[in-house]
């Protein structure tokens, strides 16, 4: 166990940002903190970075309490943080950029062409971080977070404000940190990003855990049923198949599957009968659904739910 | 090992070149070159005739006097009822003097504040008038001797240290105004509060970079007003701990106007409300005491006054014990803020 929060509670004057939440983190999994702005995402993991003092209730990273002072020390000691929005000294290059940070843990063995090789930057080393596009100044930002080779790394937001192939480069970099065994506590309102990295997922709504769970656990527990949707002449197809499930929307068909197998089922039926297909679309729940499911409410690409 | 990073980005920022070395430099060319030029293109020397009986001076001094006079190099003022804090040079004919030049060893005194050429001016007059009154070079001899008294500063000795002084304190009210807000907005001190570093340590880094700052401009300074103005220095060791009591004075002021002023922008405007009052009140420009009373009152309250005067006292009188008591002013001052300052920008959220 890296990581074990009982009863956390975080609240300021007249808000309660934190309300009563618990989980654990397991060695060597990336965890996702899901949900929009202000859910308490960053206030939680600002508490487990032992920059925010809790209200009440118990924080533990590495078996250290974040409220205790000794605690605190050896914690900062062994994780990595990535705070949100962060961008370092612009006049820098890569390579005095992180070295500039290994010297904050007094880590002067610190290698780093590894982590210039690890985060892809190895033609971009001698670049001062002002020339850097969007997505290589987060990938340094990775690689800064790493330079005291920390047991658990913090990544609050790593891709919000990339463009969808930066960000895509950014999870290749989260995937190989956790093939090299880190344990990463991942924050994010995109639920493809969640969807694509985690092993276990929270969600989180105005500071409470609304649904915790593998991606694809919560997917067959709150996301629905896989949809068919058939768009030409049904003939009498109809007819043939289970009368629930099914849905006419002006020229389309939607079947709602209850089980994975039974699309092979419908299709046989479809090409016996010589119906004449002009589209097919199968389509899978998600995350999306499952937040959708469970709060009634979307999540823009910004983050704000509506 | 703070400072190394932050100096290697300094002087990659063209703007910092700029405000850190040039603009003292330009404002040390121009106030010395508009105010030097019509204070001193022809220097004022005093004489002081001790050679007098009976209310009457003796017929080789009014001599010397008369030939100093239509060499038409300097221009001579009588010592009585001048002021005391405008000389720079005296020439002091010593009582008797007639008398000893008669018998081959007449001693005339110089007394200035440095060096200049007004010695050489001196000897080919006294060889003219050794000639004239014995036929023998050798009968009268110079002695130069140092002027050693407050406010005897020609312009441009008396405006490199203020300018020193300015340089000082804009680097550090605005240094710390800078590194407060900027790397709170791009947070970097987040990042920075989740490793073991210590905040003493990262203020202790910030200082060391801002004195570094300060001694290279002090440098430059100082080579320029020898460049341009022909003015040699020799500060006294003492000088080194004045710049380091001011380049520890300045930055908690700009600490806690980052702290309760929120944008850089805002910060910075009010950086320069603090600053431009400092800069024309303490002494940068022009001396205290031409100030009407109570801007004097007021002027003992900034601490840019004690950083300038002790730079003065450093540098040009060897007066040790103003500097350490203005060094002491300053690192009190200093101190005191910056405890303030790093108590209430606190690393950690609430």
């Amino acid at each position: 166990m890296v990581i074990r929060v009982e009863h956390l509670v975080k609240k300021y004057k007249d808000l309660t940002a934190v309300n009563d939440i618990s989980f654990k983190v397991k060695k060597g999994e990336v965890f996702a903190f899901l949900g929009p702005n202000g859910a308490g995402k960053t206030t939680t993991v600002e508490i487990l970075e032992c920059l925010r003092n809790p209200t009440s209730g118990l924080a533990e990273v590495l078996g250290y309490d974040v409220s205790d002072k000794k605690g605190q020390d050896e914690i900062k000691a062994r994780i990595g943080v990535l705070p949100q929005d962060f961008s370092t000294f612009d006049l820098l290059d890569c390579r005095e950029n992180l070295k500039y940070y290994a010297k904050m843990y007094g880590n002067d063995n610190c290698d780093i062409d590894g982590l210039i090789s690890l985060v892809a930057l190895d033609e971009k080393a001698k670049s001062r971080y002002k020339t850097l596009s969007g997505g290589l100044k987060r990938r340094l930002a990775i690689a800064i977070t790493l330079v005291n080779d920390p047991e658990v790394v913090f990544l609050d937001e790593p891709t919000s404000a990339l463009d969808p192939k930066a960000r895509r480069e950014i999870w290749t970099v989260i995937e190989g940190l956790r093939r090299k065994g880190k344990t990463i506590f991942l924050t994010t309102h995109y639920m493809e990003e969640a969807q694509a990295l985690a092993n276990n997922v929270c969600i989180l709504d105005r500071g409470e855990i609304v649904a915790e769970g593998t991606p694809s656990g919560l997917i067959s527990r709150y996301g629905g049923n896989t949809n068919l949707v058939l768009q030409g002449d049904p003939k009498d197809i109809i007819k043939d198949l289970p009368t629930a499930g099914v849905e006419r929307l002006e020229d389309k068909i939607k079947i709602s599957l209850k089980e994975e197998d039974s699309v092979r089922k419908i299709l046989g039926k479809i090409s016996r009968s010589g119906m004449e297909l002009e589209r097919l679309e199968i389509t899978r729940p998600s995350l999306e659904d499952v937040f959708l499911k469970l709060t009634g409410k979307r999540i823009s690409d910004e983050g704000a739910v509506h | 090992m703070v400072a190394t990073g932050h100096i290697r980005g300094w002087y990659r920022n063209r703007n910092n070149i700029f405000w850190t070395l040039a603009f003292p430099i330009i404002m040390m060319v121009l106030f010395g070159g508009i105010f030097g030029f019509f204070q001193g293109s022809r220097t004022e020397v005093f004489i002081q005739n001790e050679d007098v009986t009976g209310g009457i001076p003796s017929d080789l001094s009014v001599r010397l006097v008369s030939l100093i006079e239509s060499s038409d190099l300097v221009t001579l003022r009588t010592l009585e009822g001048a002021d005391q804090t405008a000389i720079s040079h005296i020439i002091l004919i010593p009582s008797g003097f007639e008398e000893d030049v008669k018998r081959g060893r007449g001693i005339l005194t110089l007394k200035e504040t440095g060096s200049g050429s007004i010695g050489e001016t001196l000897i080919f007059i006294l060889d003219t008038l050794n000639i004239e009154v014995s036929g023998t070079p050798r009968s009268i001899t110079l002695r130069e001797e140092a002027l050693d008294s407050r406010g005897s500063l020609n312009f441009v000795e008396f405006l490199m240290p203020g300018i020193i002084g300015i340089t000082i304190m804009t680097g550090g009210v605005f240094g710390a105004i800078h590194t407060n807000t900027k790397y709170r907005a791009n947070h970097v001190l987040r990042k920075l509060a989740t490793t073991p570093l210590r905040k003493s340590e990262w203020i202790g880094g910030m200082m060391i970079y801002q004195l570094v700052l300060s001694l290279i401009a002090t440098v430059i300074i100082i080579s320029v007003a020898f460049i341009i103005f022909g003015l040699t220095l020799v500060p006294h060791v003492v000088a080194i701990l004045v710049l380091i009591s001011g380049a520890l004075a300045f930055p908690g002021i700009g600490m806690l106007l980052a702290k309760f002023v929120p944008d850089e922008e805002s910060a910075e405007a009010t950086g320069n409300v603090v600053t431009f009052p400092m800069m024309f009140l303490s002494g940068t420009f022009f001396p205290l005491d031409v100030m009407p009373q109570s801007l004097q009152v007021v002027a003992k309250f900034f601490p840019l006054t004690y950083l300038n005067e002790g730079l003065r006292a450093a540098f040009f009188f060897g007066d040790i014990e103003t500097a350490l008591f203005d060094a002491a002013v300053l690192v009190i001052f200093g101190v005191t803020l910056l405890v303030i300052g790093s108590l209430v920008t606190s690393w950690r959220e609430e």
